[in-house]
């Protein structure tokens, strides 16, 4: 098990230098395509050789993809990734991040889960509507990682890229509570379904997380204050909230994505605001290399899970295509329907701006999340199924999407 | 298991706080001695009211601290420690650090073997001479954190402290060896011993960790000078170097630990003289961060860990006569190659008391002597020597941790 993480590392530190020295591609899509890579070499030398060690196939099964995600660095990614973010330029947009990460999530889930739904039933698929709504629920999170790296080099308009930096970072949460709900509604039946309740739990979730979120961050500050003079210790503070309380957000059941990401922009707001010169660096290159070598290292793994789904009995590219699509469309659905309530400037017809909505559907990356979720699915729900789908969407959106944005976005003159 | 870690660290940071607040020890004792207290409140609570620990997991037993030390980060704290190192001041005291490492280790393991084999047998408990050599070996090395933080904050003389520092760098290793050699001696002891055997496998995994390790170091500064000061790349190489050739002298069956040391100081040494002034911070402070992170949750878990301790296995008597025992073999392991070493002192008793007394005291064992002690796979005596290697450890680290200043001060060096 240890030495599986050591084996990634190495992994990851090799293959990023692979990247920088010959690929030249942006870092994470790098990453994946080595890891898939190394993956389907490894497989292929294990079906000639059967005897040679099984490495790849060892780390990927021992360091066990969804615990990694959930219950480990999920709550750094997310407490990093807002602990970064210009909170004067958030708050402007805030409006919009607010109506993209909750009714664009909740409007992708619902079109997705039920086009999926009809579509997978045409072609004499069967699935359940909630299994589908299940899919919709775990495949609309946006990942902010590949995009954020993206946007930077390209010098997208500030507006626009706010908008989905926080739009990912407040969608996953929303994204694992809608999920867990639709869990909760396929495991009580029918028989007890109930609205109110199926609204307490989600509403739970999801205030509950930002409002403690919101405490342990008010908490943290007030330590904060008082270690002005100790970058040191001020950085280990930042540490407890980011180990600490997602601990203690799980053990309350609120969530702790959200949890991470409200205590991150609060920290990271004093941070750049009222701290010392030398706790704003510490702090600051603290987290990034955290960010960098657990983004690494993740991506890798993505790549290197592509060994979970090579099980040809489970493979329906006719399937995998038609859900690329459906997401597709999902994505400018719940991108479009709250562009036009938040952007109300564009007074001429057609009332939007088409070139936005393309570049905003077209940069919702799926990432790790997703897949976490999907081999979270117990088996009796279709798991083999979504598990396949999901990583044919994730792969071909940082693939695919991620390779062709930088061209989109030169050819829209955004 | 990934919940455990998280705790762990979070618990770490918290204590690292609380001690430089309201504690103000050295961090490793202080963080040594709350998480003791943790664990005892943990027990108290959990015997008054039992209900009150579901859904809290229990992070001792899920972290597994033998492989979380042995496969996991001591490849980094050797590796961090070795490349911090000032390799001129080594170089100075290059004869005593290897002298120290290797006989020392020597002496001390076949010495406290020795002894506590004929005292236990006085007092009617019954080892055998190899168990008792077993634990020789995996309580000799010395622990260079502990130790390392005391002589930091007290300012002892450089001299001194590079010794220190150097010995406990390179024992590890040695230490390391000298068990896994034991271990096969117990278990090949019905089918034959063979002295040839053994002394190939222990020469093949220190001489071959040591030519494996400048091997790896080399190679590694040269990959460095190709890369021109990019500090990320060159952050991302140590890293490389720390994981992967770790991972491959286990391969290759040579000691991995030895393997780190000296690819960490002749990285350590290239950056030193020859990159940029911002390369060298930034691989500095990563190292330094990193270092201090496994370093306190790993002192927390060794607090955590005296739970491991099977209650009916303590023996006081046992346990005092063994710091009594550790401690004469740390000794001579000390004066015997001093006296080898240092001419200077020529009239009796032929070495300079202060400075072994000193450097007696300052021998802290740490968290490999612990995690070495829980290997042991023997229903017989493991659990015993669990208990001894736990009162020993504790013992050096806080009783012979805190008093380390009041002796350095009544010495006066």
């Amino acid at each position: 098990m240890y030495q599986s993480f050591m084996i990634l590392l190495a992994l990851a530190t090799l293959l990023t230098f692979i990247n920088y020295r010959y690929l030249k591609l942006q870092l994470t899509i790098g990453l994946m395509i080595l890891g898939i890579g190394i993956s389907v070499i490894m497989i292929g030398i294990r079906h000639f050789f059967p005897f040679t060690f099984a490495l790849i196939p060892d780390v990927v099964e021992k360091i066990d993809f969804q615990d990694f995600l959930m219950n480990g660095i999920l709550s750094f990614l997310l407490f990093a990734g807002s602990v970064h973010i210009d909170i004067k330029h958030l708050n402007k947009q805030r409006i919009p991040v607010f109506v993209f990460a909750v009714f664009g999530t909740i409007l992708s889930t619902l079109v997705i889960g039920t086009l999926s739904y009809y579509v997978f039933g045409l072609i004499g698929l069967n699935i359940p509507l909630l299994h589908c709504m299940l899919f919709g629920a775990l495949i609309s999170p946006t990942d902010p990682i590949a995009v954020i790296a993206i946007f930077k080099s390209y010098n997208v308009r500030k507006d626009i890229s706010t908008t989905v930096e926080g739009e990912s970072l407040f969608n996953d949460g929303v994204g694992i509570v809608i999920f867990i709900t639709i869990l909760h509604l396929i495991k009580g039946g029918s028989a007890s379904f109930s609205y109110s309740e199926t609204a307490i739990l989600f509403l739970r979730e999801a205030v509950g997380g930002v409002f403690f979120g919101l405490l342990i961050g008010l908490v943290s500050l007030f330590f904060l204050k008082k270690l002005r003079h100790d970058a040191k210790s001020a950085v280990m503070a930042t540490l407890v909230v980011a180990t600490g309380g997602y601990a203690l957000a799980n053990y309350f059941e609120v969530s702790g994505a959200l949890a991470m990401v409200a205590a991150g922009l609060l920290i990271g707001n004093w941070a750049n605001t009222k701290a010392t010169k030398d706790t704003k660096t510490l702090l600051d290159g603290f987290w990034e290399v955290i960010d960098t070598v657990f983004n690494s290292s993740l991506f890798v793994l993505i790549g290197m899970m592509v060994i979970v789904i090579v099980d040809p009995s489970e493979m329906n590219f006719g399937a995998a295509g038609l859900a690329i699509l459906i997401v597709l469309f999902g994505r400018f659905i719940s991108v479009l329907v709250p562009y036009i309530f938040v952007y109300k400037h564009d007074k001429l017809f057609p009332w939007i701006n088409f070139k936005i909505v393309t570049m905003l559907t077209w940069s919702g990356l799926r990432g790790a999340l997703a897949f976490a979720l999907a081999l979270s699915i117990d088996d009796a729900y279709n798991k083999n199924f979504f598990v396949f789908l999901t990583y044919c969407v994730v792969a071909f959106s940082i693939i695919v999407q991620g390779l062709t944005i930088p061209k989109v976005i030169k050819d829209m003159k955004i | 298991m990934y919940q455990s870690f998280i705790i762990l660290l979070g618990i770490a940071t918290l204590f690292t706080l609380i001690n430089i607040r309201f504690l103000k020890l050295p961090l490793t004792i202080g963080l040594m001695i709350l998480g003791i207290l943790l664990s005892g409140i943990l027990l108290v609570v959990k015997f008054v009211s039992p209900e009150l620990f579901t859904g809290i997991p229990d992070i001792v037993s899920d972290i597994d601290f033998e492989k979380f030390l042995m496969n996991g980060i001591l490849s980094f704290l050797l590796f961090a420690g070795a490349m911090h190192i000032d390799i001129k001041e080594l170089r100075k005291e290059r004869a005593s650090v290897y002298t120290f490492a290797m006989l020392g280790t020597f002496l001390s393991t076949f010495i406290i073997g020795y002894l506590l084999f004929f005292v236990f047998g006085l007092l009617g408990l019954d080892l055998p001479l190899l168990h008792c050599l077993l634990f020789g070996a995996l309580i000799s090395p010395t622990d260079p954190i502990a130790v390392l933080g005391i002589f930091n904050k007290y300012k002892v003389r450089k001299d001194i402290s590079i010794k220190i520092e150097g010995e406990s760098l390179f024992n590890d290793g040695i230490g390391i060896v000298l068990f896994l050699t034991f271990l096969s001696l117990i278990d090949g002891n019905s089918n034959g011993f063979s002295i040839t055997q053994t002394s190939i496998l222990f020469l093949r995994q220190i001489v071959g960790g040591a030519i494996f390790g400048i091997l790896t170091g080399w190679l590694t500064v040269q990959f460095l000078k190709q890369l021109k000061n990019d500090s990320d790349s060159s952050i991302m190489t140590t890293l490389l170097v720390a994981t992967g050739g770790y991972s491959v002298a286990s391969l290759l069956e040579v000691s991995g630990p030895l393997t780190m040391v000296f690819a960490g100081l002749i990285i350590g040494d290239w950056i030193h003289t020859h990159s940029k002034q911002h390369t060298q911070t930034v691989i500095n402070s990563f190292w330094k961060v990193i270092d201090t992170i496994f370093n306190s949750s790993l002192f927390v878990l060794m607090g955590m860990a005296v739970i491991l301790i099977n209650p009916s296995q303590i023996n006081v008597i046992a346990a005092l006569i063994t710091i009594l025992v550790v401690l004469v073999g740390r000794f001579f392991s000390v004066a015997i190659p001093y006296t080898v070493l240092d001419k200077k002192v020529k009239k009796f008793p032929w070495i300079n008391i202060k400075i072994v007394t000193i450097m007696t005291w300052s021998g802290m064992r740490g968290a490999l002597a612990f995690a070495l002690a829980l290997s042991i796979d023997d229903p017989q005596f493991g659990p015993f020597f669990i208990f001894l290697t736990y009162c020993v450890v504790a013992f050096s680290i806080i009783v012979q941790g805190l008093t380390i200043p009041v002796l350095v001060k009544k010495l006066k060096l």
